[in-house]
């Protein structure tokens, strides 16, 4: 695992690293950069980002649309959109 | 041999939500499909297992959701129907908001194949804690906003409402990544029906990773058509009135009890 994930995946489940002098003590041994150290006390998760080459940018929705039903779960994907408006339209 | 789909939740806080028995069933598959909050969790889950998919790729601005949802949930059923001992693991609860796992499950199920779900922290988990909010004391509905947007419903103004994906609030087309200030004054008009334009809300958003610090911006309500929205931004409005009590059930449920004292205090006959 990469070892700045590493960290925060420990900051995120160790208590005893709530507390601001371990949280330093454990930043200081941890074996990352020092950039990545000032991101984390910073914390600036942009800055943290920046850090890490191949971090993969993430589009993040909700799961869900506002006319879920079985209807929009038909596999024929191009009638889709028709059910949809459908929908939407018999809503109004 | 037959294959098989357990769908977890990763929880909402990189590390800290995930339950041991997720976790396991990530780190005991053949294949994983991924679908996180941001990138760091994605590259923590990568670590967990050799092969992690990532359903990103699916997503495409100007691209209806809907057709998004079903290719992610073949994808899914076709290492499935492979044999494969497949996880499907998502931020958050895997069925709160969540259509995928939900889709995928009812699939595979009518096929035959065996499919479960392990639930996680959602984010609605943390806005209870972060916020100090029991859903208990007044009741709480909760929406996406969109679809409040679009059907009639009761709202109830002595209770808790919680829109969640406000950023896409009015969103037709269910095609973008943001809807803009003239989608969100619809929004905002429609509230105004039942709420005062000062009222407070709070715009939240939980921790993604352990440095995140959790947003619980308060604002009125007339200012949420010029403010900072993100996708994982929820709208939380608190009560405007105090619960009225429906006196006519009242009256039937005190009828009620003094029918059990009358019977509680008759005279008790045994046969001898």
């Amino acid at each position: 695992m990469n070892k700045v994930i590493q960290v925060l995946e420990t900051m995120a489940t160790d208590a005893y690293l709530v507390n601001k002098e371990n949280m330093t003590t454990f930043l200081t041994t941890a074996e990352i950069t020092t950039e990545q150290q000032q991101a984390i006390t910073e914390k600036n998760a942009d800055k943290l980002a920046e850090t890490i080459a191949d971090l993969p940018k993430i589009i993040s929705y909700s799961q869900v649309l506002p006319t879920e039903d079985d209807q929009q779960e038909d596999d024929n994907q191009e009638s889709d959109n028709e059910s949809i408006n459908k929908l939407l339209a018999s809503s109004f | 041999m037959s294959g098989s789909l357990v769908c977890v939740g990763t929880g909402v806080t990189l590390g800290a939500h995930i339950s041991p028995i997720a976790r396991s069933h990530i780190e005991q598959a053949e294949v994983v499909f991924s679908l996180m909050a941001n990138g760091f969790a994605e590259k923590w889950l990568e670590a967990m297992s050799n092969d992690v998919r990532s359903l990103q790729p699916f997503y495409q601005e100007g691209k209806n959701r809907n057709i998004t949802y079903n290719e992610m949930v073949e994808a899914i059923l076709t290492e499935v129907r492979a044999g494969k001992k497949v996880v499907a693991a998502f931020y958050g609860h895997p069925g709160v908001f969540a259509c995928i796992s939900h889709r995928a499950i009812k699939k595979a199920k009518i096929e035959e194949l065996p499919a479960t779900m392990e639930p996680g922290i959602s984010a609605e988990d943390c806005l209870y804690a972060d916020l100090g909010i029991d859903p208990g004391r007044t009741g709480c509905s909760h929406f996406e906003t969109s679809q409040f947007m679009f059907y009639k419903r009761n709202i109830d103004n002595s209770a808790f409402l919680i829109l969640w994906q406000v950023a896409l609030a009015g969103d037709q087309s269910f095609a973008k990544f943001s809807t803009g200030r003239a989608y969100r004054q619809v929004l905002v008009d429609l509230l105004l029906e039942h709420y005062p334009s000062d009222h407070q809300v709070i715009l939240y958003q939980a921790k993604g990773i352990a440095i995140d610090t959790m947003r619980a911006d308060k604002i009125h309500l007339s200012e949420l058509i010029d403010a900072e929205l993100f996708m994982h931004t929820t709208l939380v409005i608190p009560p405007s009135e105090k619960m009225q009590p429906n006196d006519k059930v009242l009256a039937l449920l005190a009828d009620i009890d003094k029918r059990e004292v009358k019977q509680n205090n008759r005279p008790k006959f045994s046969l001898v």
